[in-house]
């Protein structure tokens, strides 16, 4: 579809709801000549700003993506995991093309077993004992080592889709391994002395195929990309390579079978790991402090972005860089800093919201977690697509901005990978900071205040009023993130907007002077309803962390001024909720006992 | 075009590793032969249980007389093999053969005998019925030289347990190894052998 899109210079900026309702920006006098454009505020649009310089490419007209061209990021497997899967269907290919034949068959196997039995003709008599013990060792202890060293870091790292995928991809490995075993049962070498334990047919040697598809775990969720996970994977070539020859030489197994058992041990986890745990998408870098919400933007993705932004809105970016962190787990936010379009000097910035597939899972398994815990409390309908998910809180930025209320001016979505991966893209609050951080006044508590008010008005909510997106310039107070919003919400939750600004302001002030000040906008009444709906889950995490570094029982202070109301139940019983509940236990629990019963299998008790 | 790379690579790899298994495992090439004069079914397991009791001088086999029992599990191992078989036409019926190279027979077992013995083994065996389970157990212990069968049948005792013992008995025998020897060398035109030639150290 987005092929048949029209030119984005049709939506032309005079049609922008956010300018032409009220396009209106505060002069931010930290930042003179950068100034934000603040939608919805009140204030004139900066000379510099790039909504200019933007409004000005949109209106010039750009390309427009042909049908046929690939986006910026195209979603494709890497090259070495092609290669090496490339490899793989030609090593299988080969085989069933010489296999095919019976007689050929025969002949490969005779071959093979007779090379096996010179080789075991040249063992020296004294090492076979030593042999045949690092070969039990290796099958015993190599891959619950391994595999539970991989799963420990794993955890310790909250890699919990890594951990998820390792344990499917060594059940997938087992049951495919077992089963080729099976189909095949091919003897071991025969006419030659057997040292050491061994177990199953040998086509397929099992413990070698483990112990490839455990080394292929460590690389994909241990070792981030670079210098060390080079020298792991040529490690593990030879190490694999050795242990398939001490196995050929104990004749346990003939060549091939190690060769084919090395292929599916290797392909199989790499495949799902790469399917499901992209390496752009759940990096495992450790340089970043660990946010998993946050998506690796250097490399390929960081070009993507660039070169995305640059067609699609008209400006030049130099650089782009994650910025923010424990506020924002939902998405990945950067700063766009553009260049001047006469001189290509860093000239201004854009913010910019990158969401994808891994932030539409985390939307899903938050709702789901809400639903099990509250019930049905308010909207927990998840989004299908990350496309919708982008288009509301675009949407939700505009009508924001339309209801008055002060966002950064949004300038619509940037496509990176379709369906995948998009950008949202707004002005810079430049000189704006966290209002946890700042020093309120009565005009400052005001505007905040105000901002509910407002909400209340054109009926909308935040639903996520907390320090974090609560941004001022020591003037004006405005809002951000405003995806999670709800347009006509339940009064419960307008109410609980209230009740959370009032305790972010509370904790950066008094209580006593916050309460006083609400009054001027709301009835005592509104305030009670509020604080009678506050419970855990209704005060964001971040805010309820301020409150408890404040260490001032500040619920328990306006709940005091404010008129006595019946606390609100936020508990909403359903026979959906009930049936929601046991499937997730029911189905936690069966994969639990599938797992836990299956770990002498899939080789992690030895 | 990577994309379709990628599928083609996928429906290859895909398709062509059915292909493969399917490949191998006709290429086992089971059929019926007489082996120490009995109809035992040739086949790749044959030489996996000789290989995991390498001193076994007899290979517990299955003929004609098993038909309708199937593999549920084998459990090749180097200290022995075990396989269990069901029917679907006995629901319920489980049939557990091991191989290993010694065997501690049940005191209560008394000797047995059966037509193809001549010798070869020594067999001890006992039925016991348990009434927690409902089923009529037959077990029994089978020495011979460098090596022990056990092979026990348990059969619900809503059917006629006795009946489907004695059917049993010529569907159960054991193959000299050295008929896994002969089967091996056919197997190979002659160039390969079961077991390693004999040490001429000492």
């Amino acid at each position: 579809m987005t092929d048949t899109d029209p030119p984005r210079s049709s939506a032309a900026p005079t049609t922008d709801p956010v300018t032409t309702t009220d396009p209106a920006t505060t002069t931010d006098p930290a930042t003179t000549t950068d100034p934000a454009t603040i939608a919805g505020g009140s204030g004139p649009i900066g000379s510099s700003s790039p909504s200019a310089t933007i409004d000005a490419a949109l209106a010039s007209g750009l390309r427009r993506r042909p049908s046929g061209e690939p986006p910026a990021l195209p979603k494709h497997l890497d090259r070495s995991t092609l290669t090496w899967l490339g490899v793989a269907g030609f090593i299988t290919f080969a085989w069933i093309v010489l296999c095919a034949n019976t007689s050929t068959a025969r002949t490969i196997g005779i071959a093979e077993n007779e090379l096996v039995a010179s080789i075991a003709s040249h063992r020296i008599a004294s090492i076979d004992d030593l042999l045949a013990n690092v070969s039990n060792l290796l099958d015993g202890w190599f891959v619950p080592i391994v595999g539970w060293g991989t799963i420990v870091v794993c955890v310790l790292s909250k890699r919990w889709r890594h951990v998820l995928v390792l344990l499917v991809a060594l059940l997938v490995t087992t049951v495919v391994v077992g089963l080729s075993s099976r189909l095949i049962e091919r003897p071991r070498p025969v006419g030659v002395a057997i040292l050491g334990r061994w177990e199953g047919s040998s086509m397929p040697i099992a413990t070698v195929a483990m112990a490839a598809s455990v080394l292929v775990s460590v690389y994909c969720c241990v070792v981030p990309p670079g210098r060390w996970r080079r020298l792991l994977a040529i490690g593990s070539a030879v190490f694999l390579a050795l242990y398939g020859l001490l196995e050929v030489v104990i004749a346990q197994a003939h060549p091939t079978d190690v060769i084919i058992a090395v292929t599916l041990g290797a392909a199989i986890p790499l495949l799902l790991f790469r399917w499901f745990t992209p390496e752009n998408a759940f990096p495992i870098g450790t340089t970043r402090g660990g946010n998993s919400a946050h998506l690796d933007i250097s490399g390929e993705r960081g070009d993507a972005i660039r070169a995305a932004v640059e067609s699609q809105l008209g400006v030049v970016v130099l650089d782009a860089k994650p910025i923010g962190g424990e506020g924002s787990a939902g998405s990945t936010p950067i700063r766009l800093t553009l260049a001047d379009p006469v001189t290509g000097a860093p000239s201004g910035a854009l913010f910019a919201k990158l969401l994808a597939r891994s932030h539409l899972r985390s939307d899903r398994q938050y709702k789901l977690m809400r639903t099990l815990a509250y019930g049905r409390l308010e909207d927990e309908s998840k989004f299908q697509t990350v496309r919708r998910l982008v288009q509301q809180e675009d949407y939700l930025g505009l009508r924001f901005a339309a209801a008055g209320i002060r966002v950064p001016k949004t300038y619509g979505v940037v496509e990176i990978t379709p369906e995948a991966e998009y950008l949202l893209v707004t002005d810079f609050l430049d000189g704006y900071g966290e209002i946890g951080d700042a020093t309120l006044d009565v005009a400052l508590i005001d505007d905040a205040l105000g901002i509910v008010r407002r909400m209340w008005d054109t009926g909308l909510a935040h639903r996520d009023v907390k320090p974090a997106n609560l941004m001022t310039n020591g003037t004006h107070v405005a809002v951000i993130d405003v995806g999670f919003s709800q347009v006509r919400p339940t009064p419960w939750r307008q109410a609980i907007d209230l009740a959370n600004m009032m305790l972010v302001l509370a904790v950066r002030t008094d209580p006593d002077l916050v309460y006083q000040r609400a009054l001027l906008q709301f009835s005592p009444d509104d305030i009670a309803e509020g604080f009678a709906a506050t419970h855990g889950i209704t005060v964001p995490s971040q805010l309820r962390q301020k409150m408890n570094e404040d260490g001032r029982d500040l619920i328990g202070a306006f709940t005091a001024l404010a008129p006595d109301r019946e606390p609100i139940s936020i508990q909403r019983w359903s026979a959906r909720r009930i049936g929601l509940a046991l499937g997730v236990l029911v189905g936690g629990l069966a994969l639990a006992f599938l797992f836990i019963s299956n770990l002498q299998a899939i080789g992690l008790l030895p | 075009m990577k994309r379709t790379a990628l599928i083609v690579v996928a429906v290859v790899a895909i398709v062509g590793f059915g292909t493969y298994l399917v490949g191998l495992g006709s290429i086992r090439n089971d059929r019926v032969v007489t082996l120490a004069d009995t109809k035992c079914q040739e086949s790749s397991s044959l030489v996996l249980l000789a290989q995991s009791v390498p001193s076994a001088q007899l290979i517990p086999c299955l003929t004609e007389g098993a038909q309708g029992w199937i593999v549920n599990e084998e459990d090749f191992t180097s200290e022995g093999t075990t396989v269990q078989l069901g029917t679907g036409d006995l629901a319920g019926a489980v049939w557990t053969i091991t191989l290993t190279e010694t065997c501690t027979p049940d005191a209560a077992a008394t000797p047995r005998s059966y037509p193809d013995q001549q010798g070869r083994y020594q067999v001890v065996g006992y039925d016991t019925t348990d009434p927690g389970d409902r089923t009529v157990t037959d077990t029994e212990w089978y020495q011979f030289e460098g090596g022990c069968t056990k092979s026990s049948v348990s059969i619900p005792s809503r059917f006629d347990a006795q009946r489907i013992f004695d059917e049993l008995d010529t569907g159960f025998v054991f193959a000299p190894r050295s008929s896994v020897q002969e089967l091996v060398a056919d197997r190979s035109d002659g160039r390969l052998t079961l077991d390693p030639p004999p040490s001429t150290d000492g």
